[in-house]
């Protein structure tokens, strides 16, 4: 007879006790939350111990329930290890996871319009607890999963693992990168700082180059929302990379580790016969189950990973955040993001269209169709000597190409702006910017404000009827300023190397770039370091450099030299000319560049 | 690799089958070596999430800075004693003046159901315009379905003779007028509600 | 059956070696995390710190490149041109804070003694009071009157001037003023003497008749007279005219120096005699001498206060300085402005500010783009940010480089209206530019005084025009390109210079290409600003500019 009315827990404790009735209880419920594991088979699996029932019960999760149904239920042993896999296609699943929770997360304190999206930063570096965390999180995750998808399809070309039965894997493993790609280059906008802004443009300005002019330009317009990057082009870079990319990805990531399944994880290539794929047929004693070998693994790999980047974000990396987005002035030396360097290489070497557009294409197109063009049935290195050695070459190709794209190669201006933008550069920190509060205002040059060499004084003096003596001029007004010429520099180092080190090593570079760097450009180059208090926590500091013009070859735009000694030009009466440049900056106390 | 040590057969001392020798009895193996520290993973990885969690309630909670509603409010002037009370809609509080009680700054919601009062210059009283109660300069409840009385928030006044700040209770600050007042700070983030209709 | 075949390589080769791995790094990300978040607090306040930091230092650069050509390299303003923003009066600054706190509490605990019962404390508490009201007037006066430094200055400037004189002249000033004087006689006694010989000569010239022979002798006796006379002239006349405006001006600082001193002086016998006087007692026989004598000092002290003023006024008058009243409202109460000072000067430099006569005789452009000017929101938080961070406490320093102040609402503020075209910025209209080139052509132009107009000492026409500048054209080869204008529309620009005049005057009537972005930023002012001569001046010098 039943304690109550309907049937209950209490029945059973009566009859059983209660330790009993609770143990079994809660044993029931554990079966049911697993879809089929008991306490006692879970505390076997724990322990190493075989199971003690049959049918197995570590196989009905796989088969009974949600989250594991996708997950084989073991692996071939020869696949478990670091080798072949090195855990790629796990680490690019586990990004992509990272990104969609810290990236939600973000969502709280963003919103896609120019207006705010810069002051929304602000506020979450520095009012919201955790916020620049988060961000640095964010950040690091994009660029590993992006790496890690790289790699992955090198791994995936370089074991053959693309051939036969698993085109159609590497096919949609091609589409996953692209996205991943798309998507973090879409997420790059969002900050809507310099950085962000012109690495966008740059990539959108290859979109406008595809072919037929109407595509191009349409294409681009899509993308941007209007003929440049604005409010339209924001809304739409957010949309796509909170909401259509990711479904995209997760689509994808499905159909793609749906079809892993299927065919089983490509074993090593030695340990089968050419041309066979017995990666499931899984002899007994090669089987390593999920539960709980596989699975325990995996926990340990999130957590490593997890705490990877945890302890990079907290004391090594800090995602860039530069001065807000300026549509008139493009920074010298952009760049694009590095995964797009390649492309911008490519684009120093030759016509928009056919580098930017054309031979991207024709270069993923070939990824994508590789598999079935690629019928050589074994998957052993030995045999695939041409295919190893063309994917080398490309990899090889790609490094030297990124370098390219790199500002180092290629792009530069006029001598005396590429020495200021080395010493104070537009975004970023530079030698100057590094130097602390403290050491400039122990080194004024000027102490009244109202004698300051103003901007406006030197542009005044280049278009002066009267020819001036730059230098003498530079002189008169401050008295105090620090000159730098190309002999003096084991006196400024006494002055300054042991009190003021970082001053002496922006002094010295200073030196380097004049006479070293730029010597050619820049003959017979006088430098001059101003240093003045702008306001009671505000220093301004101002490089000068007075140089006679060299000629100047039309065509190479090489510097035409005399022996060692460049060519000045001459004005009328056979003097050299001579001229004056300069950029100023302004260092706040508080600003501390220096503390990164 | 665990492969093997998964097919292993089973040593006797690792038992973990129930016993049931006596009713109410229930035998469980002892914890292995292995299974403990596996117990001591699970523990580690809850309280990982556990402080994740954690972290992520710090880092969704809005903060506020001062000058908007939920931070500090400045007000640079307060009525004379008696006159009409002066709304701070930024701040979603009135600054009154009771000629007898004195200085308060009333939440601008009425306790009732959220409405917002209205101030009737010529009863001379707060009036809620949805459910007519009634409430005095000072926030007190005169009439009306209202539970209880204003809410208030805490303030900290400088005077000429140094800062005075409100009790916990949110009581009326008396004796002060604009001139030996320089500043009121309001902490709209600190709402102290009163119980009853006193 | 398990060693047969190769195990691969893991990284956590055992389950207790992942086990131990697994516990290890949720332990570790704890630790990390817990680490992060003892220092969150102030990391974010360091960041925002850090950010406002940058902000100012971005502000800066914008002023320098946008703001300092009117309102100063330093923000101290310039003469008629547009007010200072590094000026205590912005800032509610009140330099007599700590003494009238102190007198509100003086006043206060006088209030409560009762004069009956405490004739003692009372008499205390008002000597105290009345020494910190004597404070209080020193500070006032010390702001408002004194230019002891810079008298100093000029006076030595004016020393050395004078020492010039007498090693170039071997006289000293005075003589030299006094010998051009005469010499000016002399020459202008000869000249009226060869007057009627002239004419007599001219005569005789017309009648083709030869002149008389003694009139000829008379004439050339004058010519050489005359002309060795000027040869002495000349530069003594220059010297003479050179330390005129120096000279005045340091009369007028001397006046200012000497009346202020004069003061302090008199105010400090003042105080002794009436210590004096307190000290003794009742009915002593001293003390009508002692009244005597403060009655004589007082009406002195007036009349000496009176002349203080006048020579501040004239000092004002000539230009010499602004006129500094210690305690002027502050800007946001002269304004009536009931929002913070930060959203007055981020509106200000957002929507510009008109022209008013009750306000300042000159325009502010609008600078935010969504008022059609040429910065962006977060750049007008940066100059915003930079203006104010020129809160600090202001010292009689800082006061006098004060150039202009900005005007009180209500007071008139009318422009003096000489310029070409005074009312071109309101009646684009009533410039009629055809006259003014016509004007032009009966004047004689000076291209390097047109430069230094133009340039940073003048008009600051520099600190937007110049080679490279991104917000307008610049003056190289300005007159080239006005000529091509002419050239290609006839109808629109009869001559290159019809083009310059125009683009001064009427900035708003064309905009040059490539800088339709940039349209609004030029003053409408200059038609008021300039007169025939310096527009002209500037004209020839932008039309030397041809490459």
């Amino acid at each position: 007879m039943s304690v109550l009315p309907v049937p209950s827990i209490l029945d059973d404790i009566k009859e059983k006790g209660i330790r009993k009735a609770v143990y079994e209880s809660l044993d029931r419920t554990t079966e049911r939350i697993t879809a089929g594991m008991n306490l006692q088979d879970i505390r076997e699996a724990l322990r190493g111990d075989k199971p003690s029932r049959r049918p197995n019960p570590r196989l009905t999760p796989h088969a009974d329930g949600f989250w594991l149904h996708m997950r084989p239920s073991y692996y071939h042993t020869s696949v478990t290890g670091l080798y072949p896999t090195f855990r790629l296609g796990w680490l690019s699943t586990f990004f992509f996871a990272f990104e969609i929770i810290t990236g939600l997360f973000l969502m709280i304190f963003y919103t896609p319009s120019p207006d705010v999206a810069y002051s929304d930063m602000k506020n979450l570096l520095g009012n919201v607890p955790m916020g620049q965390l988060m961000r640095d999180l964010h950040r690091l995750g994009a660029e590993g999963m992006v790496l890690v998808v790289a790699l992955h399809m090198l791994r995936t070309f370089i074991t053959g693992s693309y051939k036969k039965p698993r085109q159609f894997t590497w096919f949609t493993g091609v589409i996953l990168l692209l996205v991943t790609l798309f998507l973090s280059f879409s997420g790059y906008l969002l900050p809507w700082d310099q950085l962000a802004f012109w690495a966008v443009t740059i990539g959108t300005s290859m979109a406008e180059a595809a072919p037929p002019e109407v595509v191009g330009t349409n294409v681009n317009l899509l993308l941007r929302g209007a003929p440049d990057i604005g409010a339209g082009g924001l809304l739409r870079f957010y949309l796509l990379h909170v909401f259509a990319l990711p479904l995209i990805t997760s689509i994808f990531i499905g159909v793609h580790y749906y079809k892993v399944v299927l065919h089983g994880h490509s074993l090593p290539p030695r340990e089968e016969e050419v041309g066979k794929d017995t990666a499931k047929r899984v002899p007994m004693d090669r089987r390593t189950y999920y539960i709980p070998d596989v699975m325990s693994n995996e926990l340990a790999m999130i957590g490593l990973w997890g705490f990877i980047l945890v302890l990079m974000c907290v004391w090594f990396y800090h995602a860039p955040l530069e001065n807000h987005a300026d549509p008139q002035v493009t920074p010298l030396h952009t760049t694009a993001p590095w995964y797009f360097l390649w492309l911008q290489g490519m684009l120093k070497l030759g016509d928009k269209v056919i580098m930017g557009v054309v031979l991207p294409t024709v270069i993923f197109g070939f990824l994508f169709v590789l598999p079935y063009l690629d019928l050589t049935p074994s998957r052993r290195y030995a045999h695939r000597r041409i295919a190893l050695s063309a994917g080398m070459f490309t990899v090889l190709a790609l490094v030297v190409l990124t370098y390219m794209g790199t500002p180092f190669y290629g792009v530069s201006t006029e001598a005396s702006a590429e020495v200021t933008q080395e010493l104070i550069p537009m975004e970023g920190v530079g030698e100057v910017r590094a130097i602390p509060y403290d050491e400039l205002k122990a080194n004024l040059t000027v102490t009244d404000t109202a004698d300051t060499i103003q901007a406006t004084d030197v542009e005044a003096w280049k278009v002066s009827q009267t020819p001036l003596d730059f230098d003498a001029t530079i002189i008169a007004r401050d008295p105090g300023v620090i000159v730098v010429t190309e002999d003096n520099i084991e006196d400024l180092e006494e002055l300054y190397a042991e009190d003021y080190p970082a001053l002496w090593h922006a002094i010295e570079e200073f030196h380097h770039l004049l006479y070293d760097e730029y010597s050619e450009n820049l003959p017979n180059a006088i430098g001059y370091i101003s240093i003045s208090q702008k306001q009671e926590n505000l220093i301004r500091f101002y490089l000068l450099i007075t140089w006679d013009v060299p000629e100047v070859d039309e065509e190479s735009g090489e510097v035409k030299m005399d022996g060692d000694e460049p060519r000045l030009l001459l004005d009328v009466d056979g003097n050299p000319i001579r001229s004056v440049s300069g950029k100023q900056v302004y260092i706040h106390q508080e600003a501390e560049w220096h503390a990164h | 690799m665990s492969t093997s040590r998964a097919i292993r057969p089973t040593p006797a001392s690792a038992k973990t089958e129930i016993d049931t020798p006596s009713q109410g009895q229930v035998q469980v193996a002892p914890v292995t070596r292995r299974e403990f520290l596996f117990y001591v993973w699970g523990a580690s990885m809850a309280l990982a999430l556990a402080a994740s969690g954690g972290v992520i309630v710090w880092f969704a909670l809005p903060r506020f800075k001062a000058g908007e509603f939920g931070g500090i409010i400045p007000v640079s002037s307060i009525p004379e004693p008696g006159a009409a009370p002066v709304g701070y809609p930024a701040g979603k509080f009135w600054m009154s003046n009771d000629a007898e009680k004195g200085l308060v700054a009333i939440y601008t919601v009425c306790t009732h159901l959220g409405c917002l009062y209205a101030w009737a210059q010529n009863n001379f009283r707060f009036e809620c315009p949805c459910h007519g109660s009634k409430y005095d300069t000072a926030g007190t409840w005169l009439e009306g379905p209202a539970p209880r009385s204003l809410d208030r928030f805490e303030m900290t006044i400088s005077t000429n003779s140094g800062p005075v700040v409100t009790n916990a209770a949110g009581d009326p600050i008396p004796g002060l007028t604009p001139t030996n007042v320089t500043g009121v700070s309001v902490d709209t983030g600190k709402r102290i509600k009163r119980d009853g209709r006193v | 059956m398990e060693n047969n075949q190769k195990q691969p390589f893991m990284e956590f080769p055992s389950v207790e070696s992942r086990v131990i791995a697994g516990i290890l790094f949720f332990a570790g990300t704890l630790i990390i995390l817990g680490w992060a978040a003892i220092n969150e607090t102030s990391r974010m306040e360091e960041f925002t710190e850090r950010f406002d930091g940058r902000s100012v230092e971005t502000g800066a650069i914008l002023f320098e490149n946008n703001c300092a050509t009117c309102h100063g390299p330093d923000g101290y303003g310039q003469a008629d041109r547009a007010p200072a923003l590094n000026n205590p009066f912005l800032f509610g600054y009140d330099f007599f804070e700590e003494h009238d706190r102190q007198i509100a509490i003086l006043q206060g605990e006088i209030e409560v003694v009762d004069p009956e019962e405490e004739p003692e404390k009372v008499a205390e508490l008002e000597a105290e009071l009345a020494l910190v009201e004597a404070q209080r007037q020193e500070v006032y006066e010390t702001l408002r009157y004194d230019y002891a430094t810079q008298w100093a200055a000029l006076d030595a400037q004016l020393t050395a001037l004078d020492t010039r004189i007498l090693e170039e002249t071997g006289m000293p000033p005075t003589l030299v003023s006094s010998r051009v004087n005469e010499l000016t006689t002399q020459i202008e006694t000869l000249n009226t003497e060869a007057a009627p010989i002239l004419e007599r000569i001219a005569a005789a010239e017309a009648a083709e008749e030869s002149s008389d022979p003694l009139d000829i002798q008379r004439r050339d006796e004058i010519q050489t007279e005359v002309a060795a006379l000027e040869a002495e002239l000349t530069p003594l006349s220059a010297l003479a005219t050179e330390r005129q405006p120096v000279f005045d001006k340091t009369n007028r600082y001397r006046a200012l120096n000497d009346a202020h001193t004069q003061v302090v002086s008199l105010r400090q016998q003042i105080a002794e005699l009436q210590s004096q006087l307190a000290a003794l007692a009742e009915g002593d026989t001293t003390r009508t001498d002692i009244e005597a004598q403060l009655d004589t000092l007082e009406s002195e002290l007036s009349a000496q206060e009176d002349s203080r003023d006048t020579a501040l006024e004239a000092m004002v008058t000539a230009g010499d300085i602004v006129d500094f009243d210690p305690e002027a409202n502050s800007r946001l109460t002269q304004l009536q402005w009931n929002g913070t000072l930060e959203d007055l000067i981020y509106t200000t430099l957002i929507s510009g500010r008109p022209v008013s006569a009750a306000y300042w005789p000159q325009p502010m452009a609008a600078w935010s783009q969504d008022a059609g000017g040429p910065l962006r929101r977060d750049q007008i938080q940066n100059l915003t940010d930079y203006v104010l961070n020129w809160d600090r406490e202001f010292t009689l320093e800082d006061v006098r480089r004060i150039q202009q102040l900005a005007v009180e609402p209500s007071a008139s503020g009318e422009a003096a209206a000489e310029g070409v075209c005074p009312d071109a910025a309101n009646d684009p209209d009533s410039c009629d530019i055809e006259d003014i080139v016509a004007q032009l052509e009966a004047l004689t132009l000076d291209p390097n005084q047109g430069q230094a107009d133009y340039g940073a000492g003048g008009f600051g026409c520099t600190s937007c025009h110049f080679s490279g500048s991104a917000q307008a054209p610049a003056p190289q080869g300005v007159f080239t390109r006005a000529t091509e204008h002419a050239g290609n529309n006839p109808d629109l620009f009869p001559s290159a210079r019809y083009y310059l005049v125009q683009s001064i005057l009427l900035p708003g009537a064309f905009t040059a290409p490539g800088f339709e972005a940039m349209a609004q930023l030029m003053p409408r002012t200059f038609g008021r600003q300039l007169d025939i001569q310096t527009l002209g001046n500037i004209v020839a010098y932008l039309e030397s500019q041809d490459q």
